[in-house]
């Protein structure tokens, strides 16, 4: 059935309320490609606003005149801020996708099973050790990538049969690795504390021009090698026997989602600090919508992942303006019984 | 053609399986019977290339199985094993796409519409594979392993079915083995487990009796399933009664 005149209506009917979607009113959901186009359309709307309004209006004239008084507050603040935090989102929510199709358990997400805290203990520690900048990023995929192994290696057996024993595998892990960081603001001066505890809220003020050009490059080095391992995640997912019969060399696919993952949640906790819930919302309410293919759901989950986080960041913003408040905050508010609400789908029905 | 000379598995120091010597050529099917636990699965591992054997080898067409790369591995033979992960919501089309894997290139369109037709799969094609029913399911799958070996011509195939009936209704599995039967007229060479014996006399060529990891008897069905011999690997007293149909027993 082709896309009728009301499509674009029911799409943000759908993405309002992504549990709704059946397979009996399949036939009412606008075709993949209208959707991809419709969320890239929304996604450089809420850009906009978000540069234009978050958390207060900046005249437009600022953006074609170089000599305007809020020039500077344009480019060295709300450019960098938008634009890294739409990327940090678009990571986020792709490292979702992965590691749900990694782990073939619907419930993984960075911030829950760990990745996220262990990315976070090597930030801190970087900054701990008072390294240079271009080192934060780096820390922070080492730590990411020690605890997806660990995970990994852990869960090896358990993967697919026992879930709820793997995601209690991967909450300890997520325990040890916050009260590492907890312990180790006690070891640290005043100074050094106060960076480090800004890392287990996550906040977007610390995105500047250089965080900015390594968030974009790294976003975009990802953008061309993750699509060639959609078909194979895809086949994954049926079973690692499965692939094994069709020909993928399963170790290697492994190796290669661990590294890939690694530097997304790496990229993503080095310069905000750790935010949670983006991995497992996004992805989610995207595959009610498309089914399982990894191919649609990635690309669908980049971009809503980053209107995410720049609609909690516009929340963090005018709130309690002029506090800030942690985004991690934000999203957990929403997020926590979201994730119950799924936690009961999933046990009934499995994936989406 | 697959041959395995001498091939057994143990793994942590556990005999899973005792070096046998088997042969199975072009255009025959085979049917594997045993009690359970007597390793008729991990056979069908070695024999599909998915775990090497602990000692003996493989040839696969006189190439060494384990020289081959298993992207063209995945061309010559399909295999579908009980461990499949239920738990996923790809539609069925979907799946059978996947089926394309090995060749690089989008699966086709006839060769699509013949495997849905052949397993009924037409009307479940976009329904999420979680919410088929057992049947629906391992019909699904036994579409996927015709679809992966198709392009190769059945021919020059080789499938390997373990239990294929699982699910499937007394209708369903008079029409798998229909079309088993047709196709063996086409060459394809086809190793399956098997738990009901009647249909091993009826259906196979061949026939491989294991018990406690070792190899009984190969041959021909008829020699291979006697009922002595099926007394005395199952330790079950079987009733044997002719029916209008020659060489087919109820057990």
């Amino acid at each position: 059935m082709p896309p009728n005149k009301y499509s674009h209506i029911i799409t943000l009917f759908y993405l309002a309320g992504p549990n709704i979607a059946t397979p009996e009113n399949k036939d009412l959901m606008p075709t993949y490609k209208n959707l991809l186009i419709l969320t890239l359309l929304f996604s450089l709307l809420v850009i906009a606003c978000s540069i234009l309004f978050a958390p207060s209006t900046l005249p437009w004239q600022a953006l074609v005149d170089s000599q305007h008084a809020w020039r500077q507050i344009f480019v060295e603040i709300r450019l960098p801020r938008t634009l890294g935090g739409f990327c940090i989102g678009a990571l986020l929510a792709a490292s979702g996708v992965l590691i749900q199709g990694l782990f073939r358990n619907p419930l993984a997400e960075p911030g829950v099973i760990g990745i996220s805290s262990g990315a976070a203990l090597g930030a801190a520690i970087a900054i701990f050790t008072q390294s240079a900048l271009w080192i934060l990023p780096v820390a922070a995929c080492i730590g990411a990538f020690v605890a997806v192994t660990v995970l990994l290696s852990i869960g090896r057996n358990l993967i697919g049969h026992q879930l709820s024993q793997f995601i209690l595998v991967g909450v300890a892990l997520n325990f040890t690795a916050t009260a590492t960081l907890g312990l180790l603001t006690y070891l640290s001066d005043e100074r050094i504390m106060r960076s480090i505890s800004f890392w287990s809220f996550g906040n977007l003020s610390a995105i500047h021009f250089t965080e900015l050009a390594i968030l974009v490059t790294g976003l975009f080095i990802l953008c061309l090698m993750i699509p060639r391992y959609l078909p194979q995640l895809n086949i994954w997912l049926m079973g690692e026997h499965h692939a094994k019969q069709l020909g993928i060399n399963t170790r290697r696919l492994t190796i290669h989602l661990v590294l890939l993952i690694s530097v997304m949640v790496g990229l993503a906790v080095a310069f905000c600090g750790v935010i949670g819930f983006i991995g497992l919302l996004v992805p989610h309410s995207v595959r009610a919508i498309v089914g399982m293919d990894t191919n649609k759901v990635l690309p669908l989950s980049m971009l809503l992942g980053g209107c995410l986080v720049l609609l909690a960041d516009w929340l963090a913003q005018i709130l309690l303006a002029p506090a800030q408040l942690p985004l991690s905050l934000i999203l957990a508010i929403g997020g926590g019984p979201l994730f119950i609400l799924l936690l009961n789908k999933v046990q009934k029905r499995g994936w989406a | 053609m697959l041959t395995t000379n001498n091939i057994s598995q143990v793994i942590k120091g556990k005999t899973l399986l005792n070096p046998m010597s088997l042969s199975f050529q072009t255009g025959e099917i085979w049917g594997i019977v045993g009690p359970n636990g007597a390793g008729k699965s991990t056979l069908m591992n070695l024999l599909a290339g998915m775990s090497a054997p602990s000692s003996g080898e493989i040839h696969l067409n006189d190439q060494i199985m384990d020289s081959i790369a298993a992207l063209d591995l995945a061309q010559q033979r399909a295999y579908l094993s009980q461990q499949n992960n239920d738990d996923i919501s790809f539609s069925c089309e979907e799946i059978l796409s996947m089926a394309a894997y090995p060749w690089g290139k989008a699966v086709k369109e006839e060769h699509l519409a013949q495997m849905l037709e052949w397993f009924e799969l037409e009307h479940l094609k976009t329904r999420p594979y979680g919410q088929l029913s057992g049947g629906e399911r391992q019909r699904c799958n036994l579409a996927r392993s015709f679809l992966q070996v198709l392009p190769n011509g059945f021919g020059n195939s080789i499938l390997l079915l373990d239990e294929p009936l699982t699910g499937l209704d007394i209708s369903h599995q008079v029409r798998l083995f229909k079309l088993l039967t047709e196709l063996q007229e086409e060459g394809i060479t086809i190793i399956m487990v098997l738990h009901d014996v009647n249909l091993a006399l009826r259906y196979c060529s061949h026939s491989i009796l294991l018990k406690d990891s070792q190899l009984i008897k190969q041959g021909k069905v008829a020699d291979v399933l006697t009922a002595q011999r099926l007394s005395d690997t199952f330790e079950t007293e079987l009733i044997y009664s002719a029916t209008p149909t020659p060489h087919f027993y109820w057990a």
